[in-house]
């Protein structure tokens, strides 16, 4: 994974994200850099090609009983 | 001696109708736009593009329009250019929308706009107000349509930042229905990879020949 923090769930727009997550994503996973642009300039980012990690990063964890069994 | 095969491909041609998509989202690098086809309508899939709204009805489609600036430089001893250079592109998406009492709409392609409203059931009301701004608010765009071989497939011309520069101007008349002109121009985003930076026009399909 191109960062090191988790990826957050859908939508990944500026309003959702907040101005420091959404630079992070953009940046960390070459959207582009927000910080060059001017601040209104902030378009929904397409998650895509990361939903499978999304998906795998924010998956119910088994209980003890389920990972037993 | 063989001879080299004529292309007289009809599916090659783009036949409409198109739709016209504002604020869709940027894809990452190295992706594409992430298109829905539910019921065979092909539109930008929601989840990747929560803020994308439709155009609607426009008078004859849209016009995209690549434009590059080709410098030539020449030389005393030869008569032809000896190097040509690309100074500048202009990337344009126009036509002339139908739905001008669309206030939301309005905002957005008015450059120097600014949306109100008021969601009271019986003093409601959306405004626009004008005049005084000077920043440029820019978002991207997308046209989508489907293919002429296959219309489970589709097209798109994107713009990832882009303005409407026509501004608006429409008649008020009983003798036609109101239209605008619109013409979206592609800005670079700097910080995207050389090649990359202004969209992206590209259609769903390998290149044909493919086995």
């Amino acid at each position: 994974m191109p960062v090191d923090f988790p990826l957050p769930l859908p939508p990944w727009t500026h309003k959702a994200l907040g101005e420091e997550l959404y630079c992070k994503l953009a940046v960390g996973l070459g959207y582009f850099n927000p910080k060059v642009e001017r601040a209104d300039y902030r378009p929904d980012l397409d998650p895509t090609p990361y939903l499978d990690q999304i998906k795998a990063q924010h998956a119910p964890k088994k209980t003890k009983q389920e990972v037993a069994n | 001696m063989a001879a080299t095969a004529r292309d007289y491909d009809a599916n090659e041609i783009i036949l409409g109708p198109s739709d016209l998509w504002l604020s869709v989202a940027v894809p990452g690098a190295g992706a594409r736009l992430t298109v829905d086809t539910t019921a065979g309508v092909h539109t930008p899939e929601s989840v990747a593009n929560p803020s994308a709204f439709h155009l609607g009805m426009t008078e004859s489609g849209s016009t995209v329009s690549y434009k590059p600036e080709i410098q030539n430089f020449g030389s005393d001893e030869l008569t032809a250019p000896h190097l040509s250079r690309i100074i500048s592109e202009s990337i344009t998406i126009k036509g002339n929308l139908l739905q001008v009492f669309d206030w939301p709409l309005l905002a957005k392609i008015s450059a120097g706009g600014t949306y109100g409203s008021n969601t009271n059931t019986s003093t409601g009301y959306e405004e626009l107000t004008m005049g005084g701004l000077s920043a440029l608010a820019t978002f991207s765009i997308a046209v989508i349509g489907p293919q002429l071989a296959d219309p489970t497939k589709f097209y798109v011309f994107q713009l990832y930042k882009t303005y409407n520069k026509a501004g608006f101007e429409f008649n008020i008349t009983r003798k036609d229905q109101s239209k605008t002109p619109y013409e979206f121009e592609g800005l670079a985003i700097t910080t995207r990879a050389i090649g990359d930076q202004v969209g992206n026009f590209w259609k769903l399909g390998p290149p044909p020949g493919t086995p």
